[in-house]
């Protein structure tokens, strides 16, 4: 199963679409979360999850706002897909009648 | 984003793939993260080299290579700047035009002079050595590495000069005295012969260990033959530290003599060879391009 940051990540990438690259994937998840996620966290952990086949990254093109630097895409794949969506389930599973607000 | 902050935070990046630097420079620039962006690189660079030592052979290159190259490296740079600094003291310091009448003074001076000289040649071949080896057997560890080999270095050579004062019977520089009294023999020489004929060679030889991967299979081995071979000797080099060893375990013993059997020590001087083929190489593809 994913882990809580994997599961963040592998998101993240499914909320960009075919924008996922590691600049826009981690100012959405320091936005959505209010956490801040380092470039040494995200990388690595890109890195983990394409081993696993949860994603695929390829060199995209570059842009003038990036100094003519190429862009690390990000794609979910569909074994990505199945495991983000056990973990959603799970842990909306452990979730059902715990009411965090009242403990 | 501060030009300084930003250089360094590329100097940094280096040593990260090319293509993940592309990616995470890239990153940078578009975030416009100055304060945080040093941080980022560094944490990343650092978690790149942390998951390499999870394999064994960081460990070994450690075990085997670092540790023994940067401790007889700098055993012999410091015996080396300081009998340096005593030649040169004795003729620099004390200079007179007329001693150039005298035959015994014209004989010795060039001789001297060559002395000095070939043994600094030795040690920027040695540390080319050093630096060429461990670049050939870290590879994309050599950042982790060679911080570890710059460490060990420095603190050896902080070291010896405290382990002199703390051991009376083994502080054999007295007789030099007036030559380290002088600030310049004492501290400026030492720093500049250590940066220009230790630490820059080894960056160099790290440069040149790190592309062996790309030489044919006869020329590594070739390459690693003679820079096992050669570095080897490096431990026969530090004599001195075997005599004062030994004069301060058996004080009353005589005196150990070790002597070269032939002119092994002859080998360090390889790399002059290298150095002079990959000029000529790199001027013929210039030529042709």
């Amino acid at each position: 199963m994913l882990g809580e940051f994997e599961y963040l990540i592998v998101s993240a990438a499914a909320r960009l679409g075919d924008e996922a690259y590691g600049a826009a994937m981690r100012q959405e998840i320091e936005i959505v979360t209010g956490r801040r996620c380092s470039l040494g966290a995200l990388y690595t952990t890109l890195d983990r999850l394409e081993s696993k086949g949860i994603v695929e990254t390829w060199m995209g093109g570059a842009t003038p706002e990036r100094g003519g630097r190429a862009k690390r895409m990000v794609r979910v794949t569909a074994k990505g897909v199945q495991e983000a969506q056990s973990f959603y389930e799970a842990i909306t599973s452990m979730s059902r009648g715990v009411a965090w607000a009242a403990l | 984003m501060n030009p300084l902050v930003w250089r360094l935070t590329d100097l940094v990046s280096l040593a990260l793939e090319p293509a993940e630097r592309e990616a995470v420079l890239g990153d940078l620039t578009e975030q416009h993260s100055a304060a945080t962006a040093f941080r980022d690189v560094f944490g990343l660079v650092a978690r790149r080299q942390g998951a390499l030592w999870t394999t064994s052979r960081p460990w070994i290159v450690c075990a085997l290579l670092v540790l023994p190259s940067a401790f007889l490296l700098a055993l012999y740079a410091t015996n080396t700047s300081g009998s340096s600094s005593v030649t040169l003291w004795l003729y620099f310091n004390n200079w007179d035009w007329s001693l150039f009448g005298l035959a015994a003074f014209r004989h010795d001076f060039p001789r001297f002079i060559l002395g000095v000289l070939s043994a600094y040649l030795a040690m920027a071949c040695w540390s080319w050595i050093c630096g060429f080896l461990l670049g050939a057997a870290s590879r994309r560890a050599i950042t982790s590495t060679a911080a570890f080999f710059f460490l060990t270095l420095f603190t050896v050579q902080f070291a010896i000069p405290q382990l002199f004062h703390i051991l009376p019977r083994a502080r054999t520089y007295h007789p030099n005295d007036p030559v380290f009294s002088a600030s310049f023999y004492r501290t400026a020489l030492p720093l500049l012969v250590d940066f220009v004929l230790v630490y820059m060679p080894v960056i160099v030889g790290m440069r040149h260990g790190l592309r062996l991967q790309h030489r044919s299979k006869l020329s590594r081995r070739v390459l690693w033959t003679l820079a096992i071979l050669s570095s080897g000797l490096l431990a026969f080099q530090i004599q001195f530290v075997y005599r004062a060893l030994w004069r301060y375990l058996f004080p009353g013993a005589i005196g150990l003599n070790l002597s070269w059997p032939f002119h092994f020590h002859l080998l360090v001087y390889w790399p002059v060879l290298y150095w002079l083929t990959a000029a000529i190489q790199r001027r013929r593809r210039l030529l042709i391009a």
